[in-house]
């Protein structure tokens, strides 16, 4: 049962993760916050099932397909709705309250596009199972873990090690600075909403072949990755990645050994808990003052 | 001179609103439609947005086909019927609202309610009060029975259902049970029915009962929970999306025992989510929405398809959309019948009458909201439904 349990955490945890790396991507390097994240998963989901089971592309084709129109969607974003604001030297808030009503739009545009039923994503592997000391687990399941990892290290890498990683960090930490030392912000930024946007697709659709595909899909993941940025340290990667495996192995481990019912409940505890006594998060989230 | 044109178009605004609201305060004074009225008018409130949107959108479809050949027919008293709607999110407070804005501000001579059976509940305070029918197309038993006057079930009670599964499990050989339901009124009640029937019977142990929050994505640490029980039955209670997860889940998990269940189970939402993952599912229903209109079981289920294919080019995604129909056309029936808007006059021809739908003969003489009492037990195999006693000759 624990065993069993541990890949289950893992699996969901690992995406919770990824699509809190979304969130902490955008606060780093553009000292920004959002809120849709959720709804640009379910975006990408219905994006990545329509080129798997609707032209059947092979998976990874539609996976590396979705990722790109997503991307594509992330600077879109940026260009049309995030820098006019920033244009008009608006508070944050008003980004925030931006990215409210621009979930709102992608659920009746995914509704429009796909209707409101919810569809199958079909199993990458069929119906085959892996027995691992006696406990059955889903090929899927790997896949997940596997895929959530290699992007967290990527996007680490990149962010860490790579130049045009530094400039996108520097570039938020001050913006003026930055565009003196001839860094171009508004490409950053628009990469940054870019990566974030197609991070968020990859989950989407690593869930579709285990949950399905809904307009409604993205609100209570999208919530549930957010507390887990929030408790890892808001705009830290390993602290997403950190504050993603914490919510999902509680979550798991509280259905099965404490309650099914109120496991939501103990997930959100954790999260008043931790902004109370750890308000910057685990590994102590930077604060940007812009 | 751009902020006077604004301040003039805002006062003019304002000055309509005002006056509308006089007279809708004037209009919900005088209790029923005006038998001048141009239009007779019919509510509909259910959830459009939200979890539930997909089931509630085929009941609001179904609600304005009927209505739309009942137009095309003369409508009723030689007057067009108009459909007032509104969404509710699948909010029980939204509900109450939508409903007090139908009675008093639309002014409504009938209400086709939501499938959401709290909803309905919650709402009948206020219809009773103003004496308005509303045909609730929820099939919770927790709104019938209790002594309401103008709430009538245009579908089969899941009561019903609910003997009849418990009946399937005695007839599979179940000796371990394990349930998992969501948090919804409707659930909780149709699990704990079973529950109590499994408990007097003594045949069967419940081994472990799980909950999950409705909406919710990942069951995996109740089915993990749920699986070291060992049990060779699972019931399930909830909404049909969460339910096609949680079937796939189970199977993924290496569940290979019978899943039991109600209607909700026979959701196209649960079909299609579960893909092929779906067989050995049994579940007691009224009816069920088949993958093709030739499938249909009946003639009145037949054509009501073919309509509805003809005018949405698909075919309803749940079967709630047969019991909005049928809901919708009784309404109008006893309006016609009763030769007046009048609310007791309504309320009576749909007690004095007998009236034919998909779901068969209602007959709401006794006076308890309920018009049929019989289901059906199914199980899909190969991804079709077929009844269990066929799937028992067969086995």
């Amino acid at each position: 049962m624990v065993l069993s349990l541990t890949i289950s955490a893992l699996v969901i945890g690992s995406v919770y993760g990824l699509i809190a790396l979304g969130y902490s991507l955008i606060y780093s390097a553009s000292g920004l916050m959002t809120f849709c994240q959720g709804e640009i998963l379910m975006f990408g989901a219905f994006v990545g099932l329509s080129f798997y089971r609707y032209l059947n592309w092979p998976f990874a084709l539609a996976l590396v397909a979705a990722m790109l129109v997503m991307f594509i969607i992330g600077m879109l974003i940026e260009r049309l709705l995030i820098r006019p604001i920033l244009k008009r030297q608006a508070k944050d808030i008003y980004i925030v309250l931006a990215t409210i009503a621009l979930g709102i739009v992608l659920i009746n545009s995914a509704q429009q596009i796909w209707g409101t039923t919810a569809v199958q994503f079909p199993s990458i592997f069929g119906m085959d199972v892996i027995d691992i000391l006696g406990t059955k687990v889903q090929p899927e399941a790997f896949v997940c873990i596997f895929i959530s990892t290699f992007a967290m290290v990527a996007i680490h890498l990149f962010m860490n090690k790579m130049k045009f990683g530094t400039s996108m960090r520097a570039a938020a930490m001050n913006p003026l600075a930055s565009r003196s030392v001839g860094i171009n912000v508004d490409i950053t930024t628009g990469i940054t909403w870019g990566l974030s946007c197609a991070l968020a697709g990859v989950a989407g659709i690593l869930l579709g072949p285990v949950q399905g595909v809904s307009i409604s899909m993205g609100t209570t993941i999208g919530t549930k990755a957010f507390a887990a940025a929030v408790i890892g340290g808001y705009g830290n990667m390993y602290g997403a990645i950190i504050g993603g495996l914490i919510i999902g192995f509680t979550e798991t481990f509280s259905a099965a050994y404490i309650t099914s019912n109120y496991k939501d409940f103990i997930t959100f505890g954790i999260l008043a808990l931790c902004m109370v006594f750890l308000p910057r998060g685990i590994l102590k989230g930077d604060v940007y003052d812009r | 001179m751009k902020r006077r044109v604004f301040a003039s178009i805002l006062a003019v605004a304002l000055a309509l609103n005002l006056a509308a609201c006089g007279n809708n305060e004037q209009a919900s004074n005088d209790g029923q439609q005006d038998s001048g009225a141009e239009t007779i008018k019919i509510g509909w409130y259910g959830p459009l947005s939200g979890s539930a949107a997909s089931v509630g959108t085929t009941g609001n479809m179904a609600t304005k086909l009927a209505i739309k050949q009942i137009n095309e027919n003369g409508g009723i008293l030689g007057k067009q019927i108009e459909l007032m709607e509104y969404d509710d999110q699948g909010n029980t407070e939204t509900s109450v609202k939508n409903v007090t804005r139908l009675i008093e501000q639309d002014q409504v001579v009938g209400i086709i309610g939501s499938h959401l059976s709290a909803a309905v509940l919650a709402t009948s305070d206020v219809s009773e009060e103003a004496k308005v029918v509303q045909f609730g197309t929820g099939t919770s038993g927790i709104w019938t029975n209790i002594g309401l006057s103008y709430t009538f079930r245009p579908t089969v009670c899941s009561d019903f259902f609910n003997q009849g599964c418990y009946d399937s499990m005695v007839t599979m050989g179940a000796t371990k049970i394990a349930t998992l339901s969501a948090e919804t009124e409707y659930a909780q009640l149709a699990t704990a029915t079973v529950v109590d029937l499994i408990e007097q019977g003594g045949k069967m142990t419940i081994v472990d009962q799980e909950g999950y929050t409705s909406g919710d994505t990942d069951f995996s640490g109740q089915i993990t929970k749920m699986l070291a029980a060992e049990p060779d039955g699972i019931l399930l209670n909830g909404g049909g999306e969460d339910l096609g997860k949680i079937v796939k889940q189970l199977r993924m998990q290496g569940y290979e025992g019978y899943i039991y269940g109600i209607e909700s189970l026979a959701d196209q939402q649960t079909l299609e989510l579960a893909g092929e993952y779906a067989d050995d599912v049994i579940f007691s229903c009224c009816y069920f929405v088949p993958q093709n209109i030739d499938d249909a079981l009946t003639d009145a289920e037949k054509d009501f398809l073919t309509a509805y294919q003809a005018e949405y080019g698909e075919l309803p995604v749940s079967e709630v959309a047969y019991r909005a129909y049928d809901g919708t056309n009784i309404l109008c029936q006893a309006i016609e019948l009763a030769g007046t808007t009048d609310g007791d006059a309504i309320r009576e021809a749909i007690l004095g009458n007998t009236f034919t739908g998909i779901a068969g003969e209602f007959d709401f003489s006794d006076g308890s909201g309920e018009g049929i009492t019989s289901g059906t037990t199914y199980v899909i195999q190969d991804g079709k439904i077929i009844t269990l006693d066929s799937y028992l000759e067969n086995k």
